[in-house]
């Protein structure tokens, strides 16, 4: 009884600590400055992507040049023979290389920013038609000089499964074979240019492969394709016999 | 999938940020307090103080606790203890017989009723202004009465402080982890004993006016989390709590991965139990900060855990799928060196987002140094973020999936 009006009293004594003490404004000041912090991180993330874009375009209008630059050659040199074609530092012509590396920053970007984003979908538009015109250009340079090189035409999408599968084997196939220019169409870019090519090839279906003016449509294996270009047992032998050579000389 | 997984996880980012700029704020707002010296106390007015220390099976620590409290920087003729024996099946009630005729130390013996009665056992015993809750395998730190002490006759409206509780002695890697824990935690613990928030005050080491329990009552099984629940009746009393960042005490902290993960499952499914039972504190502007901060900043905690786990294991799976699709299509090609070119720099928001958490908390086990004014290794650091980043996301999921449980049994 006499704890009971002990705790009473003590309770009204000290009426002040069951007022919880809330300050509102910190949570406001909180608030903004996580809003500060995200819209410094957002301002940030939209000025590396558009620098990143930026340095596409750039390369792209870099290679741009470059064909446009054979192209008169080629044009200016109509009677000549083709060695003058040839540059001495690399007997191939054509810019495959740097489309390559072009290529896996152009799937980079796609996947950071999505593939609806409008940037991206100009450079890759743009990507595509540089590549058809490497790719007729090199073909041209094929049958008027008659160098020994492989153009290999991929049709793809994003949606089909099969197709990433086949990219990995791509990829493996342009390392293995630097001789072989593989060139990456994505199906759903809509460019004039492209769906020509496409209806040329009559190409219904993805993944498909032009080798050699010839269409395979459906997954192709590693095997299958290395059979489909007779040229690659010469130089997995030339490629042998020289790092003997090396091994060799070396000892 | 993927974008909305990453929409979801750059929202979970902003209110971590949130919770962490919270915490900067209360400590530039209370910097000068944190570092403040207090005065001396005037030994005439020194409260009286009894140690509860409940124990069960502890043969081999409780005379180590007894006799560092023996040693405490206190006036004898204030200090009591009461140590009560919870049926302990081993030697402890023999090893205690030593004290039986120690002027200061009360021994009481119970049937095996849990520690919660054991507590209350100990409470009926109690005629001192101020009443501690001690382990049985906890040493105390010869001044840390005495700082607690301080701040309860400074600040009257004070009515329980958890002190803080740091790991001994650190052998196993299990251990140093935990000891990274313990020190990271001074800070987010004082923070919020700051702002008169506390989520607990460590059945460990705790002082609580003798009042409380005649306010709030006596201790409660609690599935067998006593003290986080006490500290949510106090919350919920409006009772001011409090945490003191110089009051130490060094426990042991379980040695294997296998006992750990027992603890911790206890911890955490007598959070979520605790937390259903008073499920109406959350968001509820009569509880203040605690309703609105500490109890939301405890759930965010487990789900940001639990999705940080799913989405690692998603992104490693990931990439062993494509490693291995790789190598059956093709074989080993040579790996492309790990490329250093800016331009493969993720920068989508929620990975920029990302970096900024980390510094977040990094800066937070800065602090957390700074407040419990301890040392770190490196390698402990590294343990620590190994094993937790692992094991947390298995107790708390463990818990959710026995929590959900158990509703649907008591449903039957």
């Amino acid at each position: 009884m006499d704890s009971a009006i002990n705790v009473q009293l003590y309770l009204i004594s000290k009426n002040l600590m069951a007022i919880k003490h809330m300050n509102k404004i910190i949570y406001l000041k909180v608030f903004l400055v996580t809003c500060i912090i995200f819209a410094f991180t957002l301002w940030l993330s939209n000025t590396m992507s558009n620098q990143k874009l930026k340095e596409l375009s750039d390369l792209e209008n870099q290679i741009s040049l470059n064909i446009l630059s054979t192209e008169t050659r080629f044009s200016l040199l109509e009677k000549t023979s083709c060695e003058h074609l040839v540059d001495k530092k690399d007997s191939r012509i054509g810019f495959n290389d740097e489309l390559t590396a072009l290529a896996k920053k152009v799937k980079f970007m796609e996947n950071q920013l999505g593939l609806k984003n409008k940037n991206v979908n100009s450079i890759k538009e743009y990507y595509t038609l540089l590549q058809i015109k490497d790719y007729l250009l090199s073909k041209e340079f094929q049958s008027r000089c008659g160098e020994r090189s492989y153009s290999l035409l991929y049709f793809f999408d994003n949606e089909c499964k099969d197709c990433s599968k086949q990219s990995v084997i791509l990829d493996a196939v342009s390392q293995k074979y630097p001789q072989i220019r593989v060139y990456w169409f994505d199906k759903s870019v809509s460019t004039p240019a492209l769906d020509t090519l496409i209806s040329l090839f009559n190409i219904s279906k993805v993944p498909s492969l032009i080798i050699g003016d010839k269409l395979y449509d459906g997954m192709q294996t590693l095997e299958k394709i290395e059979n489909y270009i007779p040229e690659t047992k010469v130089w997995i032998m030339d490629s042998e016999a020289q790092s003997n050579v090396a091994t060799t000389t070396k000892s | 999938m993927i974008s909305s997984f990453d929409t979801i996880y750059t929202v979970l980012l902003f209110l971590a940020i949130y919770f962490q700029v919270f915490f900067l704020f209360v400590f530039f707002e209370n910097k000068e307090e944190l570092e403040k010296k207090l005065s001396s106390l005037d030994e005439s007015r020194l409260p009286s103080v009894s140690f509860i220390i409940p124990c069960f099976d502890e043969e081999n620590t409780v005379c180590r606790t007894l006799e560092s409290i023996l040693k405490l920087d206190y006036p004898n003729s204030l200090l009591k203890i009461i140590v009560v024996d919870d049926g302990s099946q081993d030697n402890t009630w023999q090893s205690l017989s030593v004290y039986k005729s120690h002027p200061q130390i009360t021994l009481k013996k119970q049937s095996n009723r849990g520690k919660a009665e054991a507590l209350n056992n100990g409470l009926k015993e109690v005629t001192t202004d101020l009443v501690v809750s001690f382990d049985a395998d906890t040493e105390i730190r010869v001044n840390a009465l005495k700082e607690i002490v301080n701040k309860f006759v400074v600040d009257e409206k004070i009515m329980a402080i958890g002190g803080t509780v740091l790991i001994q002695n650190p052998k196993t890697m299990i251990q140093k982890a935990q000891s990274i824990e313990y020190k990271m935690f001074s800070f987010t613990k004082k923070m919020l004993g700051l702002m008169g928030a506390v989520l607990v005050v460590p059945g460990a080491f705790s002082v609580f006016r003798r009042e409380v329990f005649d306010i709030v009552g006596g201790y409660k099984n609690a599935h067998n989390l006593e003290d986080v629940e006490m500290t949510l009746r106090m919350q919920k009393h409006g009772l001011k709590v409090d945490h003191c960042h110089t009051a130490f005490v060094l426990t042991k902290g379980p040695e294997s991965m296998k006992k750990l993960f027992r603890q911790r499952l206890r911890w955490c499914c007598g959070f979520i139990e605790n937390l259903k039972d008073y499920k109406y504190m959350l968001f509820n502007k009569k509880y203040g900060d605690f309703g609105f901060f500490t109890l939301p900043l405890n759930l965010f905690s487990y789900i940001m855990i639990i999705f940080v786990f799913f989405l690692g294991l998603y992104k490693i799976s990931l990439f062993f799928q494509e490693k291995i699709t790789e190598f059956l299509l093709v074989g080993f090609t040579n790996f492309d060196l790990i490329n250093i070119n800016w331009f493969f720099i993720d920068v989508r928001v929620s990975s920029l987002l990302s970096i900024v958490m980390l510094m977040f908390i990094l800066i937070g086990i800065i602090l957390g140094k700074k407040t419990s004014r301890a040392s770190m290794s490196l390698w402990s650091v590294v343990c620590f973020i190994f094993i937790y980043s692992f094991l947390a996301p298995l107790w708390i999921l463990r818990s959710m999936y026995n929590s959900i449980l158990s509703v649907k049994t008591s449903w039957r």
